[in-house]
């Protein structure tokens, strides 16, 4: 189990995650372990400060809630967030498949 | 609330140890509590749906969500400032130290102005110098009136400690003004501001202490040597040092009693 992804990354799995619709910090990092099958397994709590950062640089906006007597953040993607995710995605494309390229020749 | 119960509420042992790890603003402390309470909470509580007892469940989410000094590191890693602003901070507490400083200068010059009133122009301008001729031509020359050179050095020292340092005082004053209005262009941390005004005035303290006895020092060596001619040049920015230092340190001390670091209270 991975648990030292760069910022790059999270924030592009945070990204993709969020894409699909508003959740809020416990059911991003629940649906980021479902998806990766556990291969990603970050010290949750890790991953909010990644959130405050994708919503300081307006990636990502966020809406108070109250849930059980209890404060609840939702996020959801901004436009702005749309687009870094495209980008984000077709830098790891490419990164992914020079990295397979050479592991194909170094075969 | 006894040992044997804390020991049993491990979700508010962990918020306790990560609000005393965090170094956050106000807002962002409570955000990032709050959010890793619902958190907790809720993962205990599937934990607890699945199976597990309620302490056992809030243990295991605990576990999950990483250690408060690791969460609290992660949370300080997205705040480190950048050069720039370092380097704005940096500006700014010089332009007010600075303009702290000539306020305090110029607030001598009106003691300066108090003395040549109250105790004679002697008293300030009579320092002990000797002037060559060029210097003579130039006193005499805006002091037609006085009788000798050294009468004329007296009358134009006396009148610089208070025109020159009165100007000083509004330099100082525009400095201060401009410092303060470019506040907000600072880090909208609370938590910093204050622990750079606590800065500035401990600096501000320190110096005017200085000043104090540098300056106190030099009246009673004047007063020695040659009596009351010339002690209040410097004796009028000795008493505003001896003012502005305790005044200073107070605000310091008053800045840093809201930034001091958060101490749990022991439970019995």
């Amino acid at each position: 189990m991975r648990t030292d992804l760069g910022n790059g990354q999270v924030d592009l799995l945070l990204l993709a995650i969020l894409e699909r619709g508003p959740a809020h910090g416990y059911s991003v990092i629940s649906e980021l372990r479902q998806r990766t099958e556990g291969a990603f397994d970050l010290p949750e709590g890790t991953v909010y400060p990644a959130l405050h950062r994708l919503e300081a640089n307006g990636l990502i906006a966020s809406d108070r809630t109250v849930v059980d007597g209890r404060q609840r953040r939702i996020y959801s993607l901004t436009r702005a967030g749309r687009q870094a995710l495209r980008h984000k995605r077709e830098d790891w494309e490419r990164t992914v498949k020079g990295v397979h390229a050479v592991l194909a020749v170094a075969r | 609330m006894t040992r044997s119960s804390r020991r049993s509420e491990p979700i508010e042992d962990y918020l306790d140890e990560l609000l005393g790890c965090l170094r956050l603003p106000p807002r962002a402390t409570r955000r990032m509590l709050a959010e890793t309470e619902d958190h907790l909470r809720q993962a205990a509580a599937e934990a607890e749906h699945a199976g597990l007892g309620a302490v056992d469940a809030e243990r295991r989410a605990i576990e999950r969500f990483g250690s408060a000094p690791r969460v609290a590191a992660a949370a300080g890693a997205v705040r480190r400032p950048d050069l720039l602003a370092a380097l704005g901070v940096l500006a700014w507490s010089g332009a007010m130290l600075s303009g702290i400083g000539l306020v305090a200068v110029g607030l001598s010059g009106g003691v300066a102005a108090a003395f040549n009133l109250l105790v004679g122009r002697q008293f300030v301008g009579a320092l002990p110098h000797s002037y060559g001729v060029s210097a003579c031509g130039h006193f005499l020359s805006l002091h037609p009136s006085a009788p000798t050179c050294a009468a004329a050095g007296v009358l134009e020292n006396a009148a610089d400690a208070v025109s020159l340092r009165l100007a000083a005082g509004v330099l100082g004053v525009v400095l201060v003004g401009l410092a303060w209005w470019s506040r907000r262009y600072l880090s909208g941390d609370p938590s910093f501001r204050r622990l750079l005004d606590a800065s500035v005035s401990a600096v501000a303290a320190a110096a005017f202490a200085a000043a104090a006895v540098g300056l106190l020092g030099m009246s009673v060596d004047t007063a020695v040597q040659y009596g009351a001619r010339g002690v209040g040049w410097y004796l009028s920015g000795a008493l505003v040092s001896m003012a502005a230092a305790p005044i200073a340190a107070a605000l310091c001390w008053r800045d840093l009693r809201v930034v001091r670091p958060w101490r749990h209270a022991a439970l019995a």
